[in-house]
């Protein structure tokens, strides 16, 4: 992996930083060992046999216990590891490859309401929460519910004024970690500031029997099986008004605070998830001989692998810039996370219905070598949480498009690479309260024009004549949403949806095409790193635009052929199926 | 519920509108020449066909042609019916493996399907739809299509079958596959003889190749003999997040508000 | 500002779309799968072969739809045995026209080019 030079002050520092960040990935790669490996206790053979018992492995916690793994979530001025958000998702993904439903509930579930501590808490709360999670406990939040829900996100919670306290009723249905939770974040409504308007509360979990608060039955799940999910139910439950996080009724913009990062990071972390599942398919389609339907060698294997390789790349680039824009462009973060959030889980439930047709009957199989997949395939979703999890996402997309349809960068000049470079350390630090300020402009994609530019200079071979083409094919789209945003602004009468969600929903595949554009053009590897030459951008874009419009045509052969020697690669040598080619197991 | 007749652009859509809100699910079968425009060069149809305008340079042949355009009217117009908006404000796109979908809207996923002057469309809340038709009586017996398209339990349970019933019972089959199919959006490239259905008598289920159940109840399958003469079949699938409590006034389609 | 101009577009079918930019295709039909394509094709269709050209489009010119897809691969298959082992996907998967699809059976048959 290149390491990108730099005279800028403090860059040993970040470099340094760089380094621990591969060095702690490694370790725990290392500590969970061979995926594929039969006689490895934490191989996925243990990890689906766990999950057909609804249990986490007792030695997968171990092992991040041992590891320290909850400072990966403490900022480093409090104690913890926590400095860059891209780099935190990096090493989720190593737990997340092996188990989702570990990912969320020895990390990502304590992570989401931690972030709001970390963005909203007081000195005394902050340094609680820290010692907290340093020690090993966990938490579970409970974030305010959307206006329309599905089962999974429905009721909340009531805080009546009494006194200089609260007393807390309602009910969550469906918390993760709820019975181990030795802290919650809660989101509720406090009827004096208006009917809607909420407050965050950061209480110590009441201990079993304490009367007004009952942890309600184990609820089952079909994915993430091994997660401890049950509902909590308040009755009159006493708070002090030092268990007030934040001013009263500060709930929404607490929230609006957390989710650049909890919906940039989330979803980027289930990319390790996905990568297991292809490489659950990369492995059946190699164990077959090569005249043998499922062959690697057989177009319809092959294209369904390339297809889904190219996904994930596009995905992770999406993803990298979203992650490092809430260190760089705090104002834009808040569309670019909903973008992740709204396209991820749409792009990764296709992948895996695109990738069970290679297994076929085995895709469904619960138990032998592949048995891996079908357990990705009901984890995946749990992390997405259904089209309404989708709805808020989109509806910011929406917001973003009406306010400035134009879609120009801002005056302040491009973003620059440090955005779209993966390995690239020194990013500033994260400062929340400026992700609800509006956004003076649109970096990532009215910076589009300019990598297109760099796309189309001359020279290069085949590869770089069709990622030219691409992305010229790119521009044209970006023009026309362009066109239809200004046409829809002006428009008089009528109201901006449904109209304004199809717009949505392109302008966030342009995002991704723009993305994965910039992590060509600002690119520092080299010889033999599939990121050196334009193939995977070129397999990337094609998938991107196919989407936007049906009769773009394919991309050259030599691109398939070169994204499917890296893909086979990448089996034999246990790279994972992202930007980074982590060495996994070992 | 059973596949519904529109006659054309001026039916009356509450029964769709009642079908999707009860069960969750509709189906909908209509003649192209019911839902053809006398002018194909009309600018209210490129409105309405939006970017699939530009595709009717490309068809050439007549027929196709004709279904093309009739098709996506009936379906912008269904959908739109049932959304409560117009069928232009409506964006019908495809993604990579040729399968419909409104873009932007995942509240109602919608299917699509043709067979001489007959077009289908499926509709539904639930997470996915997939719809297919064909001739009861199309000859698919005695030309190797079973070999093609069946399992080994289906072939066995289809010799069961008397020999007279046995060819529409191959294509009451293939409907089922094709419908299940179309709703993981896999077309072609879904491998037909690895999955199978139950024969007709019974509750219709997913099965592996040797006959035995595919565990998880969130797909449902049904067909149904259409004007005496057409197999339709259809596919839902509903992962059951509780699905969508949809009843009264509440909007399909959430309006922007200036919450976050 | 001129961009340069993409290939000519074709349209997806059951899949991705499928003629190559031209100078870029794989070698040109051998006569034989060429001439087997258009004999079968025809049969399905009950259209004389003469009229079956190579850059004939199955969806948007010949109007061919999925039945038809499976006799054609079960007609072909009799004369070339060896793609019973071979999926329909694996057969028509990114073919959009004849030629594509004449390509397709010189890969998977592994004749000589000549």
């Amino acid at each position: 992996m290149a390491m990108a030079a730099d005279t800028t002050p403090g860059h040993g520092y970040a470099q340094t930083a760089e380094t621990g960040v591969q060095e702690r990935i490694a370790r725990l790669e290392h500590g969970f060992g061979d995926l594929d490996d039969p006689g490895n206790p934490l191989g996925a053979e243990q990890f689906v046999r766990a999950d057909g018992e609804r249990r986490m492995l007792p030695a997968a916690e171990q092992l991040l216990e041992d590891f320290g793994f909850n400072a990966e979530f403490v900022p480093e001025e409090l104690g913890g590891r926590l400095r860059r958000l891209d780099a935190l998702v990096r090493v989720m993904r190593t737990v997340f490859r092996r188990d989702a439903a570990l990912g969320l509930g020895y990390g990502m579930s304590t992570y989401l309401a931690a972030v709001v501590v970390w963005s909203g808490g007081s000195v005394h709360q902050r340094r609680r929460t820290a010692d907290l999670l340093l020690s090993g406990g966990r938490m579970a939040c409970a974030y305010p519910q959307p206006a329309e829900g599905n089962d999974f996100l429905h009721n909340g919670f009531t805080a009546v004024p009494d006194g200089d306290g609260y007393l807390l009723s309602g009910r969550k249905e469906a918390l993760n970690n709820a019975a181990r939770a030795a802290s919650l974040l809660l989101f509720a409504r406090v009827g004096r500031s208006g009917p809607d308007a909420h407050s965050a509360f950061l209480i110590d979990t009441p201990q079993s029997g304490t009367p007004g608060f009952r942890l309600l039955p184990r609820r089952s799940t079909t994915g993430i099986r091994g997660c401890l999910v049950h509902g909590l139910e308040f009755t009159r439950y006493r708070v002090s008004d030092r268990e007030l996080l934040g001013a009263e009724p500060d709930g929404a913009e607490l929230a609006a605070r957390a989710f650049p990062v909890t919906r940039a990071a989330g979803p980027s972390m289930a990319l390790g998830c996905a990568d297991t599942a292809l490489r659950t398919a990369v492995a059946f389609a190699r164990s077959h001989r090569s005249r043998s339907r499922a062959s690697l060698r057989m177009p319809r294997t092959r294209a369904a692998l390339l297809d889904a390789f190219s996904d994930l790349l596009m995905c992770d680039a999406l993803a990298l810039v979203a992650t490092r824009a809430v260190h760089l462009l705090p104002r834009e973060s808040a569309t670019l996370s909903a973008v992740v959030k709204y396209l991820l889980p749409m792009f990764l439930t296709e992948t895996l219905y695109d990738l069970s047709i290679v297994l076929g009957a085995e895709s469904y199989a619960r138990q032998g070598a592949y048995a891996a997949f079908q357990k990705s395939v009901r984890d995946l979703p749990m992390i997405g949480l259904g089209p309404v999890g989708s709805e808020a996402s989109r509806a910011a997309i929406a917001a973003h498009l009406l306010r400035l349809p134009a879609l120009r960068g801002p005056d302040s000049g491009p973003a620059g690479a440090a955005l779209f470079q993966p390995f690239e350390p020194g990013l500033p630090d994260v400062r929340p309260w400026e992700f609800t300020l509006p956004a003076e402009g649109d970096s990532l994609v009215g910076g589009l024009e300019a990598s297109v530019e760099h796309a189309r200079a001359p020279g290069g071979g085949e590869l770089e004549r069709a990622l030219a083409g691409y992305a010229d094919a790119l521009g044209t789209e970006l023009d026309r949403l362009r066109h239809d945003c200004a046409a829809l602004v002006s428009r008089r009468g009528g109201r901006p949806e449904p109209r304004v969600y199809a717009l949505a929903d392109r302008y966030s595949l342009i995002a991704a095409g723009a993305a994965c554009l910039g992590v060509w053009r600002h690119h520092t590897a080299s010889g033999d790193d599939l990121l050196a030459g334009p193939a995977w951008a070129v397999m990337a874009l094609a998938r991107v635009l196919r989407r936007l419009d049906p009769a773009t045509p394919r991309p050259p052969r030599l691109g398939e052929e070169q994204l499917l020697s890296e893909l086979v690669d990448r089996f034999d040598d246990a790279r994972s199926y992202d930007l980074y080619a982590t060495l996994i197991g070992r | 519920m059973r596949p519904w007749l529109c006659r054309g652009p001026g039916a009356s859509w509450d029964p769709v509108r009642e079908q999707v809100r009860s069960s969750g699910a509709s189906v909908i079968y209509a003649a192209i020449s019911d839902w053809l425009p006398d002018d194909l060069g009309d600018d209210r149809l490129a409105a309405v066909l939006g970017r699939d305008h530009a595709r009717l340079g490309r068809i050439t042949k007549p027929q196709a042609l004709r279904r093309f355009v009739a098709s996506r009217l009936l379906l912008k117009s269904a959908a739109g019916a049932v959304l409560g908006t117009a069928p232009e404000e409506l964006e019908l796109a495809y993604k990579p493996g040729g399968r419909p979908y409104l873009r932007g809207i995942d509240q109602l996923d919608v299917s699509l399907s043709h067979t001489e002057e007959l077009l289908v469309v499926g509709l539904t809340r639930h997470s996915r739809i997939g719809v297919d038709i064909e001739l009861a009586d199309r000859r698919m017996l005695g030309l190797g299509t079973e070999r093609q398209v069946c399992t080994p339990y289906e072939l066995e349970a289809l010799q069961q079958v008397v020999e007279e019933l046995r060819n529409g019972e191959l294509v009451r089959l293939w409907t089922l596959k094709e419908a299940y199919s179309k709703a993981i959006g896999q077309g072609l490239r879904f491998r037909f003889t690895e999955f199978g259905f139950s024969p007709r008598d019974r509750q219709v289920q997913l099965l592996r190749p040797d006959g035995s159940p595919v565990a998880g109840g969130e797909w449902s399958f049904t067909s149904w003999l259409v004007a005496g003469r057409y197999m339709v079949s259809a596919a839902v699938h509903d992962p059951g997040f509780g699905g969508r409590p949809h009843t009264g006034d509440a909007p399909f389609v959430p309006r922007l508000s200036t919450a976050r | 500002m001129t961009r340069p101009t993409l290939p000519p577009p074709v349209l997806p079918w059951a899949g991705p779309p499928a003629t190559r930019p031209a100078g870029d295709r794989a070698d040109a039909p051998v006569p034989a799968t060429l001439r087997a394509v258009r004999e079968e094709v025809a049969r399905v269709l009950g259209q004389p072969s003469q009229e079956l050209t190579p850059e004939l489009r199955l969806e948007d010119d010949l109007d061919v739809d999925s039945v038809m897809l499976i006799e054609m691969k079960c007609c072909l298959e009799h004369r070339y045995p060896e793609l019973a082992e071979v999926s329909l996907a694996d057969v028509f998967l990114g073919c959009g026209t004849l030629g594509d699809l004449a390509d397709r059976l010189t890969e998977l048959v592994g004749l000589p080019v000549g």
